[in-house]
């Protein structure tokens, strides 16, 4: 968004009206309302009859409050020019020292090391009036930036250069303006109509002040085009109205900006304005904080938020590792089980078929040999002190029963052994025996023995 | 007091009251960044987790493979294995031709390294039937083991007590 240029608005405070202007876009709006018993009451009329901006204010008193006079002062008197403004004006009932705020502006004609002559502008400025009106300001809430005279703000109406002359009417007054470029050396005012004798003289008054013969022309704003041609009628020399069109010279005056001629802006006044100052910029600061601090705390909120949401998935991933570590150990345990099972099958499982070592002793004993009695055992091995390991096996067959001769119990002791399936065949016992019938026999008991796990 | 006195002093509290609001959102910054470093280092601590456990799935995959494709295996430890088997080994007698005239279940033998259930059967019958019985015994899908085989004095038809033992999967 463009930002628009504007100054302050220019109040001049008349006997019977109040006049606003301000510079809104290299634009002058103007503005005025009669002025009533309550000044506050007028000044907030004023300010809201036309489209201002802000509430800085400069504030111009005009009429019978003001008194404004330009004085020559004798050479070498310039540096007591207050005490000469003041003595001139000891006893007035207006303007006296104490019911009166005084301004001078002195300008030293050729120097004051030359020790010319001196021009001064006296203005003086009722305190009452000045007390009241600054009082209705501050209830208008109108933030004054400023106090002069509203005459001699006139001259920063519109620019010049070089030595001129201007003749404005305001609120019932003529003003005779004159000065050199922007410097305004020369003030008088006249009721208005001012009569062209009148105004004749007080011009080349004017010019002999400021040094020169005559002007080469008169400025005239506030005076119609009737008004303009009957003083032209009167004078000798030129009369020209300003370049833009100035309908209200002392406001536009007060509106623009520059260095005041006499400052009559209160102490309080001051105070108040170094009080909105220190407000104004320490809003600014405030709201500067404020933002920074706004926005530290969305960007950190935010980092924080998105630390959080971090957080909550690295959680989450802790907790799927947490369910897998759970998983694992639970397998690892399952498959030490199964480990542990499959170790023990195969060290359960017999290193020999006891169907075979049966089918074995039973094919070997052919019709010399008749088993009584046959005993299998399959046996562990002790343990050698100290040893945890897998223990070895055997299984150890014995055998009684009845032979034809010894003989036969040695040829079945060597058939067993035949087999390979027994690693120790031993004939433990034979001896011969008398069988029922009246046969020879032989009775034996043989121990044997297979290695296995 | 002068503008700039003012000035600082404004600026000196407006310091003081920023800093009361950064400081605890530091320190939640902080804090909240401590918990995420932390929860970071562990699961970076505990990153192979997942590879061991595809590992040990497919470890025990392999092992139960092996386990299921052997024709033998221990029998459970739980008292209906352990009714199926005697159930089992009365079949086994009777489909061998023996004459089953008593079964006694010993307490199961836990103390060793293998534990097992014992069983002492006394049958009658010939060599013939015995050694299909023992044929058949070896051909359950159990793995088993005759401890003894006492055959006693006869004729064709004999008395034989036999200790049989049944290899039980060991209790986790």
């Amino acid at each position: 968004m463009k930002r628009r240029k504007v100054g302050n608005i220019g109040i001049v405070i008349g006997d019977d009206t109040i006049r606003a202007a301000q510079l809104v876009d290299g634009r002058l709006l103007f503005t005025s309302v009669p002025i009533g018993d309550n000044a506050k009451k007028s000044l907030r009329q004023l300010v809201s009859s036309a489209p201002f901006i802000g509430r800085n204010v400069m504030v111009g008193l005009e009429g019978r409050a003001v008194l404004i006079e330009s004085i020559v002062l004798p050479p070498g008197t310039a540096r007591d020019a207050r005490k000469v403004c003041t003595d001139r004006l000891k006893g007035d009932p207006l303007f006296s020292a104490d019911k009166a705020v005084l301004g001078v502006a002195v300008e030293t004609m050729g120097g004051d090391a030359a020790g010319g002559q001196a021009l001064a502008i006296m203005a003086a400025m009722n305190k009452e009036r000045l007390v009241e009106m600054m009082k209705a300001c501050r209830e208008s809430e109108l933030n004054v930036q400023g106090v002069e005279s509203a005459a001699l703000a006139a001259w920063r109406a519109w620019p010049g250069k070089g030595l001129q002359v201007r003749l404005v009417r305001s609120a019932g007054h003529d003003m005779v303006l004159a000065g050199n470029d922007e410097k305004l050396l020369f003030c008088r005012i006249v009721d208005a109509p001012v009569l062209p004798a009148e105004l004749r003289a007080t011009i080349g008054r004017a010019a002999s002040l400021l040094g020169t013969e005559s002007f080469s022309h008169v400025t005239i704003a506030g005076i119609d085009e009737v008004g303009r041609a009957e003083i032209a009628s009167g004078l000798d020399i030129d009369v020209h109205v300003p370049a833009q069109n100035i309908e209200d010279a002392a406001a536009a005056g007060m509106a623009a900006e520059g260095v005041p001629l006499a400052d009559f802006t209160p102490p309080e006044e001051r105070v108040l304005r170094e009080k909105r100052r220190v407000r104004k910029v320490g809003m600014a600061m405030a709201a500067g904080c404020g933002v920074l601090l706004l926005a530290a705390g969305v960007l950190g909120g935010q980092h924080i938020s998105s630390l959080k949401d971090r957080k909550a998935s690295l959680e989450q991933q802790r907790d799927v590792i947490k369910a897998d570590r759970q998983q694992l150990d639970e397998l690892n345990t399952r498959l030490a089980r199964e480990e542990a099972n499959e170790a023990v099958i195969t060290m359960a499982r017999p290193g020999h078929r006891m169907s075979t070592l049966f089918a074995l002793i039973s094919q070997k004993a052919n019709k010399a040999i008749s088993l009584e009695t046959i005993k299998l055992e399959d046996k562990e091995d002790m343990p050698p002190p100290g040893y945890t390991g897998p223990l070895g096996r055997r299984v150890e067959a014995r055998l009684n029963g009845l032979a034809s001769s010894g003989l036969a119990v040695r040829q079945f002791a060597d058939a067993l052994l035949a087999t390979g399936a027994f690693a120790d065949v031993r004939v433990e016992a034979s001896e011969r025996v008398l069988l029922a019938g009246g046969t020879d026999g032989e009775r034996f008991r043989i121990y044997a023995r297979a290695e296995t796990h | 007091m002068k503008l700039a006195g003012r000035m600082s002093m404004i600026a000196t509290a407006l310091l003081l009251g920023s800093s009361g609001v950064v400081y605890p959102l530091k320190q939640s910054m902080t804090s909240a960044q401590i918990d995420v470093d932390v929860l970071e280092s562990e699961l970076a601590h505990d990153q192979g987790v997942h590879d061991q456990l595809l590992a040990a799935h497919a470890r025990m995959l392999e092992v139960q493979q092996r386990i299921q494709s052997r024709p033998f295996s221990l029998c459970p430890d739980s008292p209906e294995a352990e009714h199926e088997f005697e159930t089992k080994l009365l079949e086994l007698v009777q489909g061998s031709g023996l004459n089953s005239v008593k079964m006694d279940r010993q307490a199961e033998n836990r103390s060793g390294k293998l534990p097992s259930l014992n069983i002492d059967l006394v049958v009658e019958g010939d060599a013939f039937a015995l050694h299909k019985f023992l044929e058949a015994l070896e051909g359950t899908r159990w793995v088993t083991r005759v401890l003894s085989i006492a055959i006693e004095p006869g004729n064709e038809v004999r008395r034989m007590t036999l200790q049989i033992a049944v290899m039980l999967e060991p209790k986790p």
